[in-house]
């Protein structure tokens, strides 16, 4: 797949950066940066956090402004003032976080601000559900029209998303981590969107962290790091570590090493009997010990995203036990399960992460024990805090400038590492890990994994709930597939493979000799 | 990258604690030079502005919307407000007013400070045990307590008779500065404690800035609310007390339009309406700046109308400049995430 038809001779680049730079306050975002994209190729953009790509992409989408270089459309030179101009010269933009309105329908969605109208200017309905059930068949999503956006799965909200984009007419496409919240299914189907719309020469810029992903879509691949192109070169030319030497500027160490049995199990942390939550989850049991990963997989809709919630007390159980360090407990709320020493990371960050307005100390302390349960300690002691920072900073490798920093400042993979600081910080033996490495560079997801495992060696129990089979590969000494709100299946080391997870969570069982 | 280079490197907690008052009190300079250009402005074009007694009156107008202003910064850097104030002013002026005829003047002033709290903790309670928005039940107790306010004076004035001492509040001084500045600045220099150096004050902020982040964090949402609102109760009844000694004759349709006030010195001072931070040195100099301006109007003899004219006009101004400040904030951000 990786030889595209597009790297033709004939064809002119659709786009080109020429020397394209930009400047922030203390930082030189992208520097001197070429750039051509073609018509019909699949173009990566690939890099570490914070090298550059997320800039690019806005400034080709015209959502910032260079401060040098030159943009040409076609061969003719632009500049694009709002990312309203770029949409309108045919550039369209996918981005990480969904521009939909959750209370609209998925056809209002699609048309949103280019509604088609009759002749009075009233909305023109049935032409909206034509060309909106056109759409729909296209990209092979099956939901109603008049669903409302915000029930759907994230992974359909991101179809509507590109759904709104195939509306209008464009020559280039954007997409920022397009997978990111997708599925093993929807990632094939986007896939199979991709190949329909080189075909029709559409030229697609794919920012992606996933090294698999990139060989199996991208035509070629462009790396940046520090602001500066390392190089461009075709996928079928290259290899995975070609591609990891060139975005970290040395060779990665082997990721295979990260897993290690655990040398004796431990005491039981937390069990589940028959743990059920109406719609979601039905008949779950499951012993998690001190010193154990348990891996947990499913698709969406499998209940996964529900069970760490339930643990944590967002989520009311209707029926089944959980016992904590040997206590049953009914947790109400996450101030209860911090108490009770359960941590759960949630599955996405800017959502239920972050909290913006705060710096990056205050955002790694704010479920620290000592800030709920100390009554005498009115008063918060700000250099017992910036110890405390100090030694998280170290103990995880969290790049900021300062203690004092904002935490939006961060680069993804930094504010992941202060969000995972911040579990350790709450002081909880259990952790529930959703998604711990989205969004994070190949660097950052390796020290991730690594700290796990050692977690867990400390005396940690872990759960980690993914959409990342290669993680839970990779860090996983058990692995729990949930499939349509029920255990599929609960893999030993032995079993666990890429192939097996997969089989269950779609819901086939795994082959005999395997089990 | 995001080891910034040059600019934000400050590593020792003196210079970052430094850096961030600094920043804040840059926020709030805005307000603060539009204040010394006012204060000139009136000082040269009306004549008996820059006078002792003007100025020390100016200062207890500017003190009495200060205090309730302050109240309001914090609920609105937790992500709410507050309608009720206003009214909660003036029931706790009434009760103070009533009880100085039964009681020693501290007992009176203790009694109208705790209607304010159980009004404020009443506030919290309904909004989030119901679940209900800041708007809607602060919005219903501005009407509800402004008609307990009228029930139990009958609509007639209550004057205080007895404990004339009460009006030293107003204009007793303390090494030559008026007690309602002091009062003020206690008041100014607690919830600066509280906003900054506790955990409850970090937990409003954090509500304020992501909802959802704060409850998966484990803050206990409601408590927080509650308490936040009871501090507001607190404040605007302490404003109804400063009221009360500066009139000495209080009845229910008082503190009218008062919550206006209040939201606008604290989105004038730099606190956003988006919640997530507040600006308390900014809400006092916004106070300021607009017991001026309402002075240099009365000595002008503007037609007292044109005040209110004035104070809308200031908020969408503040509102404006706010929301200027957020579009440049989340272009500035856009080059990291």
């Amino acid at each position: 797949m990786g030889t595209g038809q597009a790297s033709q001779g004939s064809s002119e680049p659709i786009l080109s950066l020429i020397g394209i730079s930009k400047q922030f306050p203390g930082v030189r975002a992208l520097d001197g940066v070429d750039f051509h994209l073609l018509p019909g190729e699949v173009h990566a953009l690939m890099g570490e956090n914070g090298a550059g790509k997320s800039t690019l992409i806005n400034i080709i989408s015209g959502l910032l402004h260079p401060t040098s270089g030159k943009i040409c459309l076609a061969g003719k030179e632009v500049f694009f003032a709002t990312s309203m101009q770029a949409q309108k010269a045919g550039i369209s933009t996918i981005t990480q976080e969904f521009n939909l309105v959750p209370q609209l329908t998925v056809a209002e969605n699609i048309f949103l601000g280019r509604e088609p109208t009759g002749r009075i200017g009233l909305l023109n309905w049935r032409e909206i559900k034509r060309r909106a059930s056109e759409i729909l068949n296209e990209l092979g999503l099956d939901v109603p029209l008049g669903q409302r956006v915000g029930y759907l799965s994230v992974g359909d909200r991101q179809l509507v998303e590109i759904a709104k984009a195939l509306s209008t007419e464009f020559r280039i496409i954007t997409m920022d981590e397009p997978t990111a919240a997708l599925n093993a299914t929807e990632v094939a189907r986007l896939f199979g969107i991709i190949e329909k719309l080189k075909q029709r020469g559409v030229a697609v810029l794919y920012v992606s962290h996933r090294l698999g992903e990139i060989f199996r879509i991208a035509d070629r691949v462009t790396v940046l790091r520090d602001g500066k192109r390392v190089g461009t070169g075709a996928v079928a030319e290259l290899t995975e570590n070609d591609v990891v030497t060139m975005m970290l500027g040395r060779a990665l160490k082997k990721e295979a090493v990260i897993y290690q049995a655990i040398p004796t199990a431990g005491e039981v942390a937390l069990s589940v009997k028959n743990m059920a939550i109406p719609g979601f989850l039905s008949s779950v049991s499951f012993d998690l010990r001190v010193g154990e990963v348990m891996g947990c997989a499913g698709l969406v809709g499998s209940g996964r995203y529900e069970l760490t919630r339930a643990l944590f007390g967002l989520l009311q159980i209707s029926s089944g036990d959980v016992e904590i360090n040997g206590q049953f407990l009914r947790l109400a709320t996450p101030g209860e399960a911090i108490r009770r020493g359960i941590y759960m990371l949630p599955e996405e960050r800017k959502v239920e992460g972050i909290l913006p307005d705060l710096t990056v100390r205050e955002n790694l302390l704010i479920s620290a024990k000592r800030l709920f349960q100390r009554l005498s300690e009115l008063l918060i002691n700000a250099k017992e805090e910036e110890k405390q920072y100090e030694t998280m900073r170290k103990s995880l490798d969290i790049r900021a400038s300062s203690s004092a920093q904002k935490i939006t400042k961060l680069s993804g993979g930094n504010q992941q590492k202060v969000m995972l600081g911040r579990a350790l910080m709450s002081e909880s033996r259990i952790l529930l890990l959703n998604e711990p490495t989205r969004g994070v560079d190949v660097g950052t997801r390796v020290e991730i994994h690594a700290v796990i495992r050692k977690l867990a060696q400390n005396g940690y129990a872990i759960i980690v709930s993914s959409t990342d089979i290669p993680e839970l590969v990779s860090v996983s000494d058990r692995c729990l597939v949930l499939n349509v709100g029920r255990m599929k299946g609960l893999l030993d080391r032995a079993q666990i493979n890429e192939d097996n997870i997969t089989a269950l969570a779609i819901g086939q069982e795994i082959r005999a000799d395997d089990k | 990258m995001s080891n910034a280079p040059g600019l934000l490197n400050f590593k020792t907690i003196f210079r970052v604690s430094h850096a961030t008052r600094i920043i804040q009190f840059a926020e709030s300079l805005g307000v603060f030079v539009l204040l010394v250009i006012v204060v000139a402005g009136a000082s040269i074009l009306a004549p008996g502005f820059f006078t002792y007694t003007n100025l020390t009156n100016t200062l207890i107008t500017a003190s009495i919307t200060a205090v309730t202003g302050l109240g309001m910064t914090f609920a609105i850097a937790m992500g709410g407000f507050d309608l009720s104030v206003g009214s909660v002013q003036v029931l706790a002026a009434i009760v103070a007013a009533g009880l100085l005829s039964m009681v020693e003047p501290p007992l009176a002033i203790l009694g109208a400070l705790l209607t304010g709290l159980a009004l404020g903790l009443l506030n919290g309670i309904l909004i989030s045990k119901l679940g209900l928005p800041a708007f809607v039940v602060t919005f219903g107790m501005m009407s509800v307590v402004r008609g307990v306010a009228l029930l139990v004076t009958q609509g007639q004035s209550v004057m205080i008779t007895k404990h004339i001492e009460f009006g030293l509040l107003n204009n007793g001084k303390i090494f030559g500065i008026p007690v309602p500045f002091i009062t003020m600045m206690v008041v100014f220099i607690v919830l600066s404690v509280l906003l900054r150096d506790t955990p409850f004050g970090r937990h409003a902020c954090a509500i304020g800035g992501n909802r959802a982040a704060a409850i998966v964090s484990g803050i206990n949402i409601d408590r927080v609310t509650i308490a936040v609102f009871g501090l507001v109760g607190v404040t605007a009844a302490t404003s109804g007390v400063m009221l009360s000694s500066q009139l000495m004759i209080v009845d229910a349709t008082l503190g009218i339009g008062f919550e206006l006030q209040a939201i606008t010195v604290s989105v004038l001072g730099g606190t956003s309406l988006s919640g997530g931070h507040g600006n308390l040195v900014g809400t006092v100099f916004a106070a300021l700046l607009l017991a001026t301006i309402a002075s240099a109007l009365n000595i002008l003899k503007v037609v007292p109308f044109y005040q209110y004219l004035a104070l809308g006009l200031l908020l969408i101004f503040a509102l404006a400049i706010d929301s200027a400040r957020r579009a440049f904030i989340a272009r500035s951000l856009l080059s990291r995430t």
